[in-house]
């Protein structure tokens, strides 16, 4: 009788974890869509010369001569390409940071993780607009080539985002946040 | 009374399960439509001066402040003010109008057109002279290097696959 009753408090005592677990994570669902329609409030300039220019750079190293037309547009074989928002992964880095902020960590260490987070996402996704390039090089439709190589991208960080997530929830924060 | 005890934890414990699941999806649809809504605002947020890839355009250019994505034939390109003109010469008072759409044909327009699709934008195109929506009749096309649906749809996919797998993972871990 009292191992059962055990049991069940140890059961009940997960399940009310879980539960608030589930609603933190809803909150953090909640303010990571805010957060990507917040980062379309601004055009980001700087980061798409950026974006365009390294991807520029990593293009030639591949053989692809682009041709810059503006700060943010390009030009191969004729044809422009634009560099967007979502061509910078800034609307990845905005809505990543409510799900990889860390409650158990300093703001300090959280702001520092952040922008390495920013670092390697731009390496990434210039890496990923190459290897498009290069795909669209080789023949391959744009569709194809460059499209559905980005939804494979979203997913690749997105299943890195969830995984940290899982594994954050899997050893919750303490009581009192460091400093 | 046991048996009853023991139950109850159970059925929660499924409960939080289910809640689980319906949660992740639920997270998914948001972040998804989420991205939606950011790309779709992506276009319009671009227009405005947005004629700057017409590095090629002679002698009488202007801006289009298209928007208006994936809509056939309309509006794809009002264009040619000519004070906003990026290009900022010889813009001088020649205005026209392209109304091409996807399949429409081009307007005599005067201006350099830009069309900013999510999916299909140009940074823009023309020779002073029939400024397409979809940069078709210029002198060059455009493409944009956001995602766009397709990448979104395979996004979706690849969630859903893996959501599928899981469960299947999970299933055979509890036999």
């Amino acid at each position: 009788m009292s191992a059962t009753a055990v049991h069940n408090a140890s059961v009940l005592t997960q399940s009310s974890r879980n539960r608030s677990q589930s609603r933190a994570l809803a909150i953090r669902f909640t303010l990571a869509a805010l957060a990507v329609a917040v980062s379309y409030f601004f055009r980001w300039e700087l980061l798409r010369l950026w974006t365009s220019e390294a991807n520029l750079r990593l293009d030639l190293l591949a053989g692809i001569h682009l041709q810059r037309i503006s700060s943010d547009t390009v030009m191969w074989r004729g044809v422009l390409y634009r560099y967007e928002n979502p061509c910078t992964f800034v609307d990845v880095w905005f809505g990543s940071i409510p799900l990889l902020w860390n409650l158990g960590r300093s703001v300090k260490r959280n702001a520092l993780f952040m922008t390495a987070v920013a670092a390697g996402l731009f390496c990434f996704n210039v890496f990923r607009l190459s290897v498009s390039d290069v795909l669209f090089a080789a023949g391959l439709p744009w569709n194809l080539a460059h499209n559905v190589v980005s939804g494979i991208s979203y997913f690749v960080v997105w299943l890195w985002i969830w995984t940290r997530l899982r594994n954050q929830q899997s050893y919750p924060p303490t009581a009192v946040p460091r400093l | 009374m046991i048996g009853a005890n023991r139950l109850a934890p159970k059925k929660h414990v499924k409960e939080m399960i289910k809640m689980k699941r319906l949660l992740q999806v639920l997270a998914i649809l948001v972040l998804a439509s989420a991205w939606v809504v950011a790309q779709s605002s992506a276009g319009t947020g671009s227009n405005a001066g947005s004629s700057s890839g017409s590095g090629s355009m002679s002698g009488q250019s202007g801006t289009s402040n298209s928007t208006t994505p994936g809509a056939q034939g309309t509006n794809n390109g009002t264009s040619a003010t000519p004070g906003q003109s990026t290009n900022g010469a010889d813009s001088a008072g020649q205005t026209g109008s392209s109304t091409s759409g996807n399949t429409g044909t081009a307007g005599t327009s005067n201006g350099a057109g830009s069309s900013s699709n999510s999916s299909d934008m140009g940074g823009g195109s023309g020779n002073g002279a029939n400024a397409n929506g979809n940069n078709t009749s210029g002198n060059a096309s455009g493409n944009s290097k956001g995602g766009g649906e397709i990448a979104f749809g395979t996004f979706l996919g690849l969630a859903a696959l893996w959501e599928v797998t899981r469960r299947k993972k999970r299933a055979v871990s509890t036999l």
